[in-house]
């Protein structure tokens, strides 16, 4: 495995401990279609969410926000309502959410994640 | 956090109009929304400020932004509005506060520093008209925004200076202020003199006989008077023309005003840095569009040489070789002292009143003077040549001048001619004199003055004025050359230090006038 893909793991893995402390049911990881993967799909109250989780170890090359861009987003709402036509019981409210996850070396006490979530965009 | 404030000055022409800059973050992916027809460059002008934030050390928050710019409907353009911008957006973080009524005005660089924009001094002046009290400019525009009295101006040499001024009692993460910070400019109230009044100034004691030119030109000076000379090449007419702003007296606060004002907006690259006291003097080449000469350009019409040469001197040298239509359309701005110039993107006026001073050859081949035994032209192309001035323009000429070419004698003379500063206190004088008689109305030089009051309050006794009417009842003379006689002959009593002008003086302008060959 190489080291860009381990980082995209632990961020996916803090993504979805911050969203359960914030009320989400995390229903599936890395869901898989023809179109592409959903990183998070999770329910908050009657809401489906899917979540786009953006790890990065620096913001040398920008913010992980910066990297959704509209391509992303159009393909992100595709992917939620494949999900959601493949279930048998589903929301009717449906939303895409964002989390960037920086992971940033701190001096003494080793890697330290910073979380921001981003609702509904 | 959320909303944040700043102002700036937009520039219409010479006007200058407050814009109200609000920055607005949402919590949604990073973008940034420019509201408020911005023009090209101030589109561009996102990047710029992004970049200059970061650099300076103090990040635009990773959200979405959205910058209105109030009044919506208004078209901006330019670069001036990069650091208000900023400043509002950083405001809408948290990080500044008290920007809401400071005015800024500066172009940023991606490392943050300011640069200096066109039009500072009209921009100051509006935001001070409309009661704005704190104007932040780039140190390089600091001594320009003091001209302007009652404001206090605030010079920064980079945007961390400006956020250190500014900076909210709450906000950590304020970078270090440069060395210089940011700094107070006093208005200097008019303290701030051109200095060197005369260096650049060709003297009029170079000009060696050309008596009757020198008068001409002195009379020229004193009433505010256009002229035309007409001579063979060589004889002197450029030299003379160019030696007349040498012998105008410096400007006025207002008028100095005005036209620093008008140098500030123009594309010229030097920097203002102090009032200009001295007449400003233009001279287009006769290659010159009309756009050039009046104003103009695509968007907001940019001033042309007649604003350039506001208060001051526009000389065309080799008049005839200008395209008729360029010369024509100086009729309305030498009626009106201004120049209206429409657009689709909108109107602008611009001031004009100059001073216009002509230069011919009596015929293309230039030599047709005195008995004209010289020249090689045939009778229709002599005819042709001067008529390309029209006959409107002409009747606007005051003075008209045979420059003859100076004999020996001139030059074998020892004592050199009289210089610049000898006539100027003459011309000096007789300006005093006019500005006693003209104040109660409100005028300035006698070539100002309109026919109701020189045919009523300084109406001249019939005896004075004979020969006047009985040119102008012969139609030798137009109504309005009639008027233009007057006022040139009271400008020749003014010089004279004469209390009216007598019969002597109004047959000396007549003659001034209608010297044609």
């Amino acid at each position: 495995m190489r080291a860009k893909d381990r980082t995209g793991l632990v961020g996916e893995e803090r993504a979805a401990e911050f969203l359960s402390g914030r009320g989400h049911s995390v229903l599936a990881r890395r869901w898989r279609s023809r179109t592409g993967e959903l990183d998070l799909v999770t329910r908050d109250g009657d809401a489906l969410v899917a979540v786009e989780v953006k790890t990065r170890r620096g913001t040398g090359y920008g913010h992980p926000f910066e990297a959704v861009t509209a391509q992303k987003l159009r393909r992100l709402h595709k992917l939620l309502a494949e999900f959601a036509s493949g279930q048998t019981h589903w929301p009717t409210k449906r939303r895409v959410d964002v989390v960037s996850v920086l992971i940033l070396r701190q001096p003494g006490t080793g890697p330290q994640a910073f979380i921001e979530h981003l609702k509904d965009v | 956090m959320g909303m944040g404030r700043a102002r700036s000055v937009v520039l219409v022409g010479m006007d200058g109009h407050l814009i109200e800059v609000e920055a607005d973050i949402g919590q949604s992916l990073p973008a940034f929304v420019l509201l408020g027809l911005p023009d090209a460059a101030l589109r561009e002008s996102q990047d710029r400020i992004r970049s200059a934030a970061k650099n300076a050390g103090l990040q635009l928050p990773r959200r979405r932004l959205t910058v209105n710019l109030f009044p919506a409907s208004l078209p901006k353009s330019g670069s001036g509005l990069d650091l208000a911008i900023l400043a509002s957006a950083w405001a809408a973080d948290g990080h500044l506060t008290g920007t809401d009524d400071a005015v800024f005005l500066a172009e940023l660089g991606l490392d943050g520093r300011l640069r200096p924009v066109k039009g500072v001094l009209p921009a100051v002046a509006a935001a001070a008209a409309a009661g704005v009290e704190t104007v932040v400019v780039s140190a390089d525009n600091a001594a320009e925004a003091a001209l302007v009295p009652g404001v206090e101006i605030l010079a920064a040499e980079h945007v961390c200076d400006v956020a250190a001024a500014f900076s909210a009692a709450e906000s950590a993460a304020m970078p270090e202020a440069g060395s210089e910070g940011i700094q107070r400019v006093t208005s200097a109230g008019g303290g701030c003199e051109d200095q060197e009044e005369s260096v650049g100034h060709q003297d009029l004691a170079d000009v060696r006989g050309q008596h009757e030119a020198r008068f001409a030109l002195e009379v020229a000076a004193a009433g505010g008077h256009h002229m035309m000379f007409i001579g063979a090449p060589g004889a002197g007419k450029t030299m003379l023309a160019e030696r007349l702003p040498s012998v105008l007296p410096a400007l006025d606060d207002d008028a100095a005003m005005e036209v620093t004002a008008i140098a500030s907006i123009s594309s010229h690259a030097e920097t203002v840095t102090r009032l200009q006291r001295r007449a400003p003097y233009q001279a287009p080449h006769h290659s010159a569009s009309a756009p050039a000469i009046v104003g103009g350009g695509s968007r907001i019409p940019v001033p042309g040489a007649v604003t350039r040469a506001h208060r001051g001197v526009l000389f065309l040298d080799e008049a005839p070789e200008f395209p008729r239509r360029v010369l024509d359309s100086l009729r309305q701005p030498l009626e009106t002292g201004s120049i209206c110039l429409q657009r689709a993107a909108g109107q602008v006026t611009y001031p004009a009143q100059f001073q216009l001073v002509l230069a011919a050859n009596p015929c293309p081949c230039g030599m047709n003077v005195g008995r004209g035994t010289a020249c090689t032209c045939s009778v229709a192309e002599r005819r042709r040549y001067l008529s390309r001035l029209s006959g409107p323009l002409l009747d606007r000429m005051d003075l008209q001048v045979h420059v003859e070419r100076p004999r020996s004698a001139a030059i074998a003379l020892q004592e050199p001619a009289e210089s610049s500063a000898e006539v100027l206190s003459r011309v000096v004088r007789a300006r005093q004199i006019q500005r006693e008689r003209l104040l109660p109305y409100g005028l300035r030089l006698n070539s100002e003055a309109p026919m109701s009051l020189l045919s009523r309050d300084l109406r001249l006794p019939a005896s004075s004025t004979r020969l006047l009417n009985q040119a102008l009842d012969r139609a030798a003379l137009s109504l309005r050359g009639y008027l233009r006689v007057l006022r040139l002959a009271w400008t020749l009593a003014d010089i004279c230090a004469k209390d009216t002008p007598d019969q002597d003086d109004v047959d000396a302008a007549m003659q001034l006038r209608l010297t044609r060959s």
